[in-house]
Formats: structure tokens, C-alpha cells, sequence
């Protein structure tokens, strides 16, 4: 027996084809070759065989080794030395059979033969599950409770969750240099959001839902919206007026958008479609003045309107006769008089201070500029009492 | 007295999922507003059944099946006992799981498979 009978412990297959067969010596207890060496193999039997002698310091080993191809294409291979068979393995009606005498030599992990200067994304190129044998370094994963660590090599939690090994700087690069052809410069005119608002005033804004499953489908991308700013449609007065008072809530009074979210339709072209639709609808709608329309109260305005109220016809009667009280009862108004009033700065002043109070709510400046206005208006000397707002 | 071995996975009781160990499924349908959560936890019993019933005897599955769904594909990820020479029925089982349960959940299934020894997974003994 000779001293370096179990010195043979791993062969590793770099190249194998019909033709021609290298192997390489990875382990070995004492010195073997371990350059991959080129063979001639032999056709025996429907196998392929090749004889090896490796000299060892004092004693000399014979090893054949067998490689064959079996008909599904798998690739087998025994050891011989001495002529007697280092490992079998035999497939018999189902089972596996197996000589304990020689147990086959534990695997060499692909992580302990890696150089240091290889490329990584070769290695781990697309996402997939931490595996311990291909990973170049220790790393450990887990809470310690029997005053064991975790290690690396059959650690389930590494293998659960989602690791980042593809997504190296290295892949990125290579992401980037790939995607480089399929982009396309940005428009010289589209330097500013200015811009692209001008451009193109409307934003429709739809979701992609993207969920691991068979199915692509999800109800909720039918969803469509249509946004715009209301300064881009051509709106006089009436018109504008009319717009606001039929979208309603969709009008934003702060950023000065209309919105319009449409999801009645199963379809989301549809529900653009319809977006759109309502859109145009609306927008001609709003130019349109129905007979109706000149029955409105002052009970239905949008803003307080002084020249057409009813405060103006009282204001301007109580001025006239506190004239007519001065002046004496034969003094009688007409209308370039009432013309003239209303130009007087009293009046302006009162104008300005009730509308102010009707469009801009009551509080404490606007009641005070009313009260202010009043007084000046009826002649009364002012106090400087200013008004307390109870609320 | 100490008997019997514990992997990390056993030793780490279900309340500490979360804490200590991470989930053994993972998709989109468990997060909040999502469907058909239901309809995965189904399949993900059937895959269970059907990968620790496959592999058995010296290729036996010696870890928790885990199960990630990427896109429309699942990924089933197992440690199974290391063996050398039985490599032809490794690459055997891998594609017949593959194939069946691609047919069965009709949608391409993955198998990641780990080897390892029952001594690697030994985490504790009481």
C-alpha cells in the first residue's frame, strides 16, 4: 500500500469533451501536479479511460481515471488505484447503493478558489438566493441564544431575505453602459418647469400596480387623472364664473387647478377618454348663456356687486335727503346728480368698504374700515372706539 | 440529557418573526391594501407539500421551504442534504419540480437549491 493511497482526495474537471480531458489536482497531501494536464483518453468498453502515473517522493501511485459519458449526458467518473475501486456507486432497481468503506471526499466550496481580482457580476450576475458556497466571505446572520453564532455555510435567514450581491457598483456600471444606446437626449426647449408646463398643460397622471403574482391585472390602474390650470383656457367673466360653479370641488382655489378623476369606466383609455371628454364639455358648456341665466338674485352671486345692490339705491336716497334737509325741501335730484354723488370720495370709500366686508367675511379690519366709512359718510365725529368681535 | 437538536429556525419560537427570524414567504399580496393574500398562502401550502414530498431519503430537504414571488415568478429556495454522488437525481428533482409546479401554479417556478449537512443547521441542543 503505498503511502499517498489516500493522499488523492479531489479532481476537478476544467475541460472535458470526447476529444480531450483535463484535469486538475486540487488537493493533495503531498506533492502531485496540480497544473491542468492534457490527456489522450482511450475508448474502453464505451467509456472513456486515461491512465495517469504520478510519482510520489518515495513511493509510486497508480491511479486510472474512468470518465464517461452515460446516454442521458450526464457525466460520471470512478477512481482506480491499484486496480481496486476508490469510490462506487451503482443505481440497482431504485436505490442507491453505496460501498461505506470509501466515503466520498466533502465538496470544496467554489468560495475558497475564487482569485480576488475576478469580475463579481460573472459570479452573481441577476438576483437570486444567498448561497454560502458562493459568497468570498464570512458573514453571519442571526440572534444568539445557545452561545452559537450563526455562520454562513446553511444559514436559512441569509437565505430569506432580499440581498443586494447583483446590484454591486460593478453591476451598475454595467446596467448603465447597457442602457446608454436606448436613451435619448432631453429636449433643448424643456429646460425650465416653466417650460414644460407651457408646453404641455396637461398632466394626467395614471398607475401601473406591479405585484408578484400570475396575473398582471389590477382594477385600480383604470384610474385616470386630468389636471390643467385654469388660466390656459380662454374664460371671460361670465364664463369663468359659470366653469367654477359647474366642476365644483374639482376647482383647487390655491394652485389655481381643475382636477378630474375618472374611474366610472373598466378601462383606462376609456376613463382618459371620458376625462378629456369632460374637459372639452365643460369648457363650452361654460361659454353658453342660458335665458335663465339673467334671473339671478343677489341672493346667487358669485361676488358682492355694490353698483347693482340695494345698498346703493338706500345710500344714495338717505345722502339726497340729508341734503335736501340742508339745502331746503324745493331741491330736487336728478339722475347727473345721483352720477355725481356716487363720485363723491365718502361714497367711493363706503363702496370699497362693503364689498370688502361682503366678499372678504367680517373681522376686525374690515368692520372697522365699515364703521370708519359709515361715520365719515353720515357726517357723525369719529370716536376712537374701535369695534369688539365676539366670536 | 440533551437531546435533541434544534435548528435556528425551530429554536426561534413564532412570536419572534419579525424580531429574531425573518418571514418564510415573501410577496406583495401580504402588504397593506393588497389581494388574494389568501390565494398565495394556498399555494405556498401546496409548494410545502410538494417540495418536502419530493426530496426525501438522501437528498431530503433539512430546512423550511422558502418561498419569494419576484414578478410573476416564484422562487422556492431549500437546503437539501449535501451528497456528492447522487448529483444526476439532484438535477433530476430540480426539474421535475420545476416543470410540475410551474404546471400546477401556472407560472414559472424557480428552485434555488442549497446543500449543506444536518451538523451546519444545528444551532442549539436541549
Amino acid at each position: 500500500m503505498a503511502a499517498g493511497a489516500k493522499c488523492l482526495l479531489l479532481t476537478r474537471f476544467t475541460h472535458f469533451n470526447k476529444n480531450k480531458c483535463i484535469f486538475q489536482i486540487s488537493r493533495c497531501l503531498q506533492a502531485i501536479p496540480t497544473e491542468p494536464v492534457e490527456y489522450e483518453p482511450k475508448i474502453d468498453k464505451g467509456h472513456y479511460s486515461i491512465q495517469r502515473q504520478f510519482e510520489l517522493q518515495k513511493n509510486t501511485v497508480q491511479y486510472t481515471f474512468m470518465i464517461g459519458l452515460s446516454p442521458n449526458g450526464f457525466r460520471e467518473y470512478d477512481l482506480y488505484q491499484h486496480g481496486r475501486r476508490f469510490k462506487e456507486t451503482k443505481f440497482i432497481f431504485g436505490r442507491f447503493k453505496r460501498s461505506k468503506m470509501n466515503e466520498p471526499p466533502p465538496a470544496i466550496p467554489r468560495c475558497t478558489q475564487m482569485p480576488t481580482d475576478q469580475h463579481w457580476p460573472n459570479v452573481w450576475p441577476t438576483a437570486k438566493t444567498f448561497n454560502w458556497s458562493q459568497v468570498p466571505f464570512n458573514v453571519r446572520q442571526g440572534f444568539t441564544v445557545y452561545k452559537a453564532v450563526p455562520k454562513k455555510k446553511g444559514n436559512l435567514e441569509l437565505m430569506k431575505i432580499p440581498n443586494f450581491l447583483h446590484l454591486t457598483p460593478p453591476h451598475i456600471k454595467q446596467h448603465c453602459e447597457a442602457l446608454k444606446d436606448l436613451c435619448t437626449e432631453w429636449p433643448q426647449e424643456l429646460q425650465t418647469d416653466e417650460d414644460c408646463k407651457k408646453y404641455f398643460p396637461v398632466e394626467v397622471v395614471t398607475s401601473d400596480y406591479l405585484f408578484s403574482g400570475p396575473s398582471i391585472r389590477d382594477e385600480r390602474a383604470r384610474i385616470c387623472t386630468v389636471k390643467f390650470d385654469l388660466d390656459d383656457l380662454e374664460l371671460d367673466y361670465h364664463a369663468r364664473d359659470k366653469f367654477l360653479r359647474l366642476v365644483g370641488d374639482r376647482y383647487d382655489k390655491e394652485t389655481n387647478t381643475v382636477t378630474f378623476v375618472t374611474d366610472r369606466c373598466p378601462l383606462r383609455k376609456q376613463n382618459y377618454d371620458y376625462a378629456i371628454y369632460l374637459m372639452t364639455a365643460v369648457y363650452f358648456e361654460s361659454w353658453t348663456t342660458e335665458p335663465w341665466e339673467s334671473e339671478k338674485e343677489e341672493s346667487d352671486w358669485e361676488t358682492y356687486h355694490w353698483d347693482l345692490s340695494s345698498s346703493r339705491k338706500s345710500v344714495v336716497s338717505i345722502v339726497q335727503q340729508m341734503k335736501q334737509v340742508s339745502s331746503g325741501p324745493e331741491g330736487d335730484t336728478t339722475p347727473m346728480e345721483e352720477e355725481e354723488l356716487l363720485q363723491t370720495p365718502e361714497i367711493q370709500e363706503y363702496k370699497r368698504c362693503v364689498t370688502v366686508l361682503h366678499n372678504q367675511g367680517e373681522n376686525a379690519d374690515t368692520l372697522t374700515d365699515y364703521k370708519n366709512a359709515v361715520l365719515q359718510l353720515y357726517k357723525v365725529p369719529t370716536s376712537s372706539n374701535t369695534p369688539i368681535v365676539i366670536s | 440529557m440533551r437531546k435533541q437538536r434544534l435548528t435556528y429556525e425551530k429554536a426561534n419560537t413564532p412570536p419572534t418573526i419579525g424580531v429574531r427570524k425573518s418571514w418564510l414567504s415573501w410577496n406583495t399580496s401580504n402588504l397593506k391594501d393588497e389581494e388574494k393574500s389568501s390565494q398565495r398562502a394556498f399555494e405556498d401550502l401546496i409548494i410545502r407539500k410538494f417540495i418536502t414530498g419530493t426530496w426525501v431519503g438522501r437528498l431530503e430537504v433539512i430546512s423550511e421551504v422558502i418561498i419569494k414571488r419576484r414578478y410573476n415568478c416564484v422562487y422556492i429556495a431549500f437546503i437539501v442534504n449535501e451528497s456528492r454522488e447522487l448529483l444526476n437525481a439532484n438535477y433530476f428533482l430540480k426539474g421535475y419540480s420545476e416543470e410540475m409546479l410551474s404546471i400546477i401554479l401556472k407560472c414559472p417556478v424557480k428552485c434555488e437549491i442549497i446543500r449543506a449537512t444536518n451538523d451546519d443547521l444545528v444551532y442549539g441542543i436541549i
